[in-house]
């Protein structure tokens, strides 16, 4: 298996001195579902939009594809940018426009603002948004206001957005936060078989250690911005939990899941 | 009870002291409070002498100007509101770029914005002369100062995360601004032109006295000319203008911002 | 078998195309429509005005006057302290007949505003004394002054009377509205208690309504202080600070014009930034 992305020695220290990430390391490969478990303010936002740049590492290497996003001049960082897909927790959708107007936003990155703005896009582009809507089951909401759906329908419509750009990779920060357990599901598989029979590898921010159990195929453990486990899923015991979260795993399901 | 009495204290002694500056300052600017209530009905009688009957002689020529009066306006609003779209851009803390920058708007649109249309009206009047095109220019001023400051709240205040999803995707700032933002806040932008060009109706009068154009030029001249029966007939045109235009514009954004 | 690739056998809608062909991307609600046909207006109004009915003759510009206004403004030093010290005295002027319009609006406008509030009003009371402030609104406060100058003469009386009917409107508006926010189970449990209307008002509907009539009273001083400013040049009552503007201009005094429109520039600024923080405060 190929590694898309390696992560060597990445830390991130705030204006205010605080230090948000210290020495993170790890990698992903083809066909994978990571997901980075820890509490809140254990630094896995900042770890994930440190990748594609949206915020800037203070020090350490990426590689992404084996380039280095961290010395990656405008041009470079736009390519980096179109071939990493993001979701978001509170969706980031336009909420006035349609489903299929926030889905082809996706490739934004290879037309020109112009075109953009005139709504020119070409007509394979078009049809394959539809394909991706119908594959998440969103095909009769085509024309639908975005304000009007409802949350796992908004996260959908997100996906099908990331997955518009033909990406490399997706990043998914807290996916399933503002979502209820059955539209959690239903995300998370769509998750799960992007990675898997699309070869997509996903890494994935997440509050539940028992949905991260379920789906992944390693997981990241962090504890004030430090990586404190990584590795399968069987690997996570109590005392790696306590770790992480400073209480065990019964204590954790006990209140359902949630860190 | 002490918070209570403290705080009623508190607003005896603020009554007392604005009573107090209030008197103080009629007596500087030789303001009469008798004179103003024990006159009023002679006022009202002197009114009616010099004002009724209403004279239409002139209602076609009233109507023209009032025509003109509206396309100013929104011409003006419409030259505001494009202006006041990029200043905007530069003033919201959401979409700016340079510090520099966002200063130097921040000060042109507060400079606008607060001195007075009658003022900008006479300094504008010494270098472009009578006419509607300098009604356009002062309008336009007033409405960009106006309509930058909305703008920018309007952007602060609705919800954008949808720029960091668009430039996690490699779109460009415009490509942002088009297709994220301008869809996002355009309901709210045209609501508020629309208010910006009833605000330029309003004040045409004033602006029209002062730098000539429309039905503002038309009432100057009646005062001046004391034909004060054709100027009762402009006013109630301006005032008609003003509640239809309101009432229109209320509708519209009653629909818009649903 | 994967769930994307299932869902992919579902029958597919198809997509609309618009008359050129291309695939449609959204459809057009009355929101779209309407915002489409106001920016066309606003558009067109601006292209046949600058194109067909301005009509403005560029000779009439006059640059140097434009340069001249560009470098002599900002000279505060070519003016005499004595001129500087009487400009400032009229500044003075200037805002007690906003603030003395402000407070006689405030004032006056209290009790209609009360009467203007559906909760605390009948109907028909609340309909009329509604219709008669948005008649006096859509009258522009310079025609009211304009109006009573006949009667008064050209004095500050005048100014005043004309610019308190404008504002009274104004308070009357917004004293209702905010009045209409009380919640209504506080109005309720005073009632019962068998309090009379006047404590209901005192103790609860004008204290709960407090701070929002606070920042209504700053909104209207900065407007009427603008009015109080341009009343001067356009009806001719003397002793404002507008007066003086149109004195210089008419002389061509640059210096002295930049200076009287700094201070104009200034108080107005400090009424925007006390606005600005009662906004704030009201919104924590």
């Amino acid at each position: 298996m190929t590694e898309i992305l390696s992560l060597k020695h990445v830390s991130k220290v705030y204006d205010n001195r605080v230090q948000a990430l210290h020495d993170v390391s790890f990698d992903v490969r083809q066909g994978e579902l990571i997901s980075i478990i820890g509490p809140s303010g254990a630094g896995k936002s900042t770890l994930l939009r440190c990748i594609n740049r949206m915020i800037e590492a203070s020090e350490g290497q990426i590689l992404f594809l084996d380039q280095d996003v961290t010395a990656a001049d405008k041009k470079q960082l736009k390519e980096v940018r179109k071939n990493i897909g993001m979701i978001f927790q509170n969706y980031n959708l336009v909420y006035r426009l349609s489903v299929l107007e926030n889905v082809m936003h996706g490739r934004l990155g290879s037309y020109s603002t112009l075109q953009s703005t005139l709504g020119l896009y070409r007509r394979e582009d078009v049809e394959e948004a539809q394909r991706l809507l119908q594959m998440l089951g969103l095909q009769d909401r085509l024309y639908e206001k975005c304000s009007k759906l409802s949350g796992g329908q908004k996260q959908r419509v997100g996906i099908a957005r990331a997955l518009l750009q033909h990406p490399k990779m997706i990043l998914c920060d807290e996916p399933i936060a503002s979502l209820d357990p059955q539209s959690s599901k239903v995300i998370m598989e769509y998750l799960r078989d992007i990675a898997t029979s699309m070869n997509i590898p996903c890494l994935v921010n997440l509050h539940q250690v028992d949905v991260a159990l379920h789906y992944s195929d390693r997981i990241i453990g962090m504890h004030q911005g430090e990586v404190v486990f990584f590795g399968r899923p069987q690997d996570l015991d109590d005392a790696v939990i306590e770790k992480i979260y400073g209480k065990g795993l019964e204590d954790l399901l006990r209140h359902g899941g949630q860190a | 009870m002490s918070y209570f009495r403290e705080k009623r204290i508190r607003t005896a002694a603020f009554l007392i002291v604005g009573f107090l500056l209030t008197v103080a300052g009629s007596q500087r600017i030789q303001f009469d409070w008798i004179l103003m209530i024990t006159h009023f009905p002679a006022a009202i009688t002197r009114f009616i002498q010099l004002y009724l009957p209403p004279d239409f002689s002139e209602l076609g020529r009233m109507i023209q100007e009032m025509g003109v009066t509206v396309l100013i306006a929104l011409a003006a609003a419409a030259t505001g509101m494009i202006l006041a779209f990029f200043a905007a851009l530069a003033i919201s803390a959401r979409t700016s770029k340079n510090k520099t920058l966002t200063l130097i708007i921040r000060m042109l649109a507060s400079l606008t914005r607060n001195i007075p249309e009658g003022v900008w009206a006479i300094v504008l009047l010494m270098c472009f002369w009578y006419g509607e095109f300098l009604a356009y220019l002062v309008m336009s001023i007033i409405s960009f100062g106006f309509l930058a400051r909305v703008y920018a709240d309007a952007m602060d205040e609705t919800s954008m995360d949808c720029i960091e999803a668009l430039e996690a995707t490699g779109a460009s700032y415009w490509q942002i601004i088009f297709n994220a933002v301008v869809p996002e806040t355009l309901p709210a932008l045209i609501s508020w032109s629309l208010y910006a060009a009833e605000n330029n109706i309003r004040s045409s009068t004033i602006i029209g006295m002062l730098a000539g154009g429309g039905i503002g030029y038309l009432i100057g001249n009646y005062r001046h000319f004391r034909q004060f029966q054709s100027l009762l007939v402009a006013i109630v045109l301006v005032v008609a203008a003003v509640l239809i235009f309101d009432q229109i514009s209320a509708q519209i954004r009653r629909r818009i911002l649903q | 078998m994967s769930t994307l690739a299932s869902n992919i056998q579902a029958p597919a809608v198809p997509l609309k195309k618009t008359r050129s062909g291309r695939y449609q991307l959204s459809q057009k609600d009355v929101s779209s429509w309407l915002v489409l046909a106001v920016g066309v207006t606003f558009l067109f109004s601006l292209i046949f005005f600058l194109g067909f009915a301005a009509n403005y003759k560029w000779d009439q510009f006059s640059p140097a006057v434009a340069a001249k206004i560009a470098t002599e403004f900002f000279r505060f030093d070519k003016i005499a302290f004595a001129d500087q010290l009487s400009i400032l005295a009229l500044l003075i002027n200037t805002v007690i007949l906003g603030f003395i319009t402000t407070v006689l609006g405030a004032l006056i406008g209290l009790p209609f505003g009360l009467m203007a509030a559906r909760n605390l009003s009948w109907p028909w009371l609340s309909n009329l004394i509604k219709a008669l402030a948005s008649f006096v609104r859509a009258v522009p406060t310079i025609i009211w002054v304009l109006l009573f100058i006949s009667g008064y003469g050209l004095t500050s009386t005048t100014a005043i009377v004309g610019m308190v009917f404008h504002s009274w409107a104004f308070f009357v508006k917004s004293y209702g509205e905010s009045f209409e926010e009380v919640d209504p189970g506080t109005i309720e449990a005073l009632r019962s208690t068998g309090c009379t209307s006047f404590q209901v008002i005192s103790s609860a509907v004008i204290p709960s309504a407090a701070t929002r009539i606070i920042s209504w009273i700053a909104m209207r001083s900065e407007t009427n202080f603008a009015v109080a400013v341009v009343i001067g040049p356009a009806v001719g009552v003397a002793g404002t600070i507008g007066s003086v503007i149109n004195g210089y201009s008419r002389v061509g005094d640059y210096s002295g014009l930049g200076f009287s429109l700094f201070c104009v520039f200034l108080t107005a600024l400090v009424f925007e930034l006390i606005l600005t923080r009662l906004k704030q405060r009201s919104a924590r």
